[in-house]
């Protein structure tokens, strides 16, 4: 592992190392074309993880503040976006917890749906009703998709918006998340199965 | 492979990631089993719906909030290491009056306080000096140093107004005196003490201001006398009142060295300490009253006639906001009745100083201040 991240220090392949290196000289520019560049991914990325538009808005405005804070510190050993993706994920999950513990969400996790699966049905999804995805209005189908991934445990959400929502690579989601190869794919696996057993319910079959 | 062995490694099947064995596997598994079939197609299906959720799309305003916010940080940062690196940064103009106008107070300070100064610098090691310096007046021979004296006051006048009122003073004041002369040598005296009192007082009613207009002011009576001298030696034959007291020729002489003399004694005493000198003559021969009125126009108007009436002269009457000071000289067997005429009017308080004695004019002060 060391040596790969020994070829990566080497190659970094980063087409935004002119851009983070004029920023590290202060030029404010620069950073306004990152941001340009880079803030509706995240926004994507925040969103699907918090799963309130505002709250992800806010997030981002941190992220990126917090960004150039630290840019100076950034030695290009991952790629620049990466190590962006990475501290929208971290302050997603810290807001996360935030809203969590204000009673705000309602929480749905993999460990407390498996505990509760067969008894009081604590995750209530929203009512399919009698119509199939395809008829549903294509908003109400999101929101409800969004229900289900915001009900996975931030961990599985984490792999599986970086994974199947975002197509990022399996090397690109460990070098964001800093975990291993084989735990990045037993976490998505799991996700993935756990989704889908909510969107049969949440929609009415897949 | 069960169907719970199966559905585990169905996602990584989909993803091709599964081992060559596992695959054929999983192949023949799902060609039999129909519930593992849909299971895959609903794993198919998910990641479809996940593919196909719509982007949220950023606020318009997003890059701007953010850029502001990132400005402001970078200002901060900047602020903070130029206030480390630059301590002495002068922002002008404002920083720059500021220093101007401080300088400028300090200048008006140190000014203001100059004179006070000198005066403190000068009072304690001189005065036993200018006790020595006082004393030689009455030590002199009085009829000496009362005709210079008199010469001088005489000379005082003719020089600084050439004009006829100034010499029909002059020469009114010398028939005054011939005649006194006349009466004996007591009115004599009292003739003498006259202009005394005069050369004296003279400086008095003039503010103590600065110390470097006292220095250019009092030379001049002692220029004024040298002129006056010698016009007086040349007239004196002429006037037949000054002949009655002119002095002989060699009295006109001991006279001369007399002047010469204290006028050395006077440029010596004057640069030391002028102001003291002219305070303590001032507190000599000043009378000063203070009266608390009602109302301060008119007590000053009442004042001015009642000074009028006592045959006063010299009467100056300065009107300020908050006070009004009236000048005067009266004859000293009127003091009495000033003062009683003057408690009629207020609350009177007499000040330091005393009255002169009898036989002259002594100069009064009333300061007249409103009343509690």
């Amino acid at each position: 592992m060391s040596k790969r991240v020994e070829e990566r220090v080497q190659t970094p392949g980063d087409d935004d190392s002119q851009l983070v290196s004029a920023c590290q000289k202060g030029e404010i520019d620069a950073f306004e074309a990152l941001v340009e560049k880079y803030q509706k991914k995240m926004l994507n990325v925040a969103y699907r993880m918090i799963g309130d538009y505002h709250e992800a808005c806010e997030v981002v405005q941190d992220a990126f503040l917090s960004a150039y804070r630290s840019i100076k510190k950034f030695r290009g050993e991952a790629r620049f976006s990466t190590w962006l993706y990475s501290i929208v994920l971290n302050l997603s999950k810290n807001r996360m917890k935030q809203l969590r513990t204000r009673g705000a969400r309602e929480v749905y996790s993999i460990d407390a749906r498996a505990e509760t699966e067969e008894g009081s049905r604590r995750m209530d999804p929203p009512d399919p009703g009698p119509s199939v995805p395809e008829q549903m209005e294509k908003r109400e189908f999101d929101a409800r998709v969004q229900g289900c991934i915001s009900g996975l445990d931030s961990e599985y959400r984490a792999v599986l918006v970086l994974r199947d929502i975002q197509g990022f690579s399996y090397e690109e989601i460990h070098d964001i998340l800093k975990i291993p190869d084989g735990t990045v794919k037993s976490r998505l696996f799991r996700a993935r199965d756990a989704l889908k057993e909510c969107l049969k319910k949440v929609l009415g079959g897949l | 492979m069960e169907c719970q062995d199966i559905r585990k490694n169905l996602s990584a099947y989909l993803e091709g990631m599964a081992s060559p064995e596992d695959q054929e596997l999983i192949d023949q598994h799902l060609a039999s089993c129909r519930a593992c079939s849909t299971a895959l197609y609903e794993l198919n299906r998910t990641g479809e719906v996940l593919k196909n959720l719509k982007e949220v799309e950023p606020p318009p305003w997003m890059t701007k909030k953010i850029m502001a916010r990132v400005r402001e940080e970078a200002k901060s940062k900047r602020g903070f290491i130029q206030k480390f690196f630059y301590p002495l940064h002068i922002k002008i103009p404002l920083e720059a009056f500021a220093t101007v106008l401080v300088a400028v107070i300090a200048v008006y300070v140190f000014k203001a306080m100059e004179p006070e100064m000198k005066d403190l610098q000068v009072s304690s090691p001189k005065e036993p000096v200018i006790a020595r310096q006082e004393a030689p007046y009455p030590a002199k021979a009085p009829a000496a140093e009362t005709q210079v004296l008199r010469e001088k006051a005489v000379a005082q006048k003719s020089p600084a107004g050439a004009n006829g009122k100034d010499l029909a003073v002059a020469k009114k004041e010398a028939e005054e005196r011939a005649r006194v002369d006349e009466e004996g040598g007591v009115g004599k005296l009292k003739e003498a003490t006259l202009p005394l009192s005069e050369i004296k007082t003279l400086p008095a009613p003039a503010p103590p201001s600065t110390a470097p207009k006292k220095e250019a002011a009092v030379p001049i009576p002692a220029e004024a006398s040298k002129i006056g001298e010698s016009r007086t030696v040349e007239r004196a034959p002429s006037p037949p009142a000054a002949a009655a007291i002119a002095p002989t020729q060699k009295d006109k002489i001991a006279i001369a060295e007399g002047a010469a003399q204290e006028r050395k004694e006077l440029k010596k005493a004057q640069p030391m300490a002028p102001s003291l000198r002219m305070a303590a003559k001032s507190k000599a021969e000043l009378v000063s009253f203070l009266v608390r009125v009602r109302d301060i126009r008119l007590a000053g108007g009442e004042v001015e006639s009642l000074l009028h009436q006592l045959g006063a002269s010299r009467i100056e009457r300065v009107s300020r906001a908050s006070d009004e000071i009236i000048t005067a000289e009266v004859k000293a067997e009127k003091m009495r009745e000033l003062s009683e005429k003057l408690k009629l009017l207020g609350e009177v308080e007499e000040k330091d100083g005393r009255p002169g004695s009898a036989e002259k004019d002594t100069a009064i002060q009333i300061e007249i201040v409103p009343s509690h």
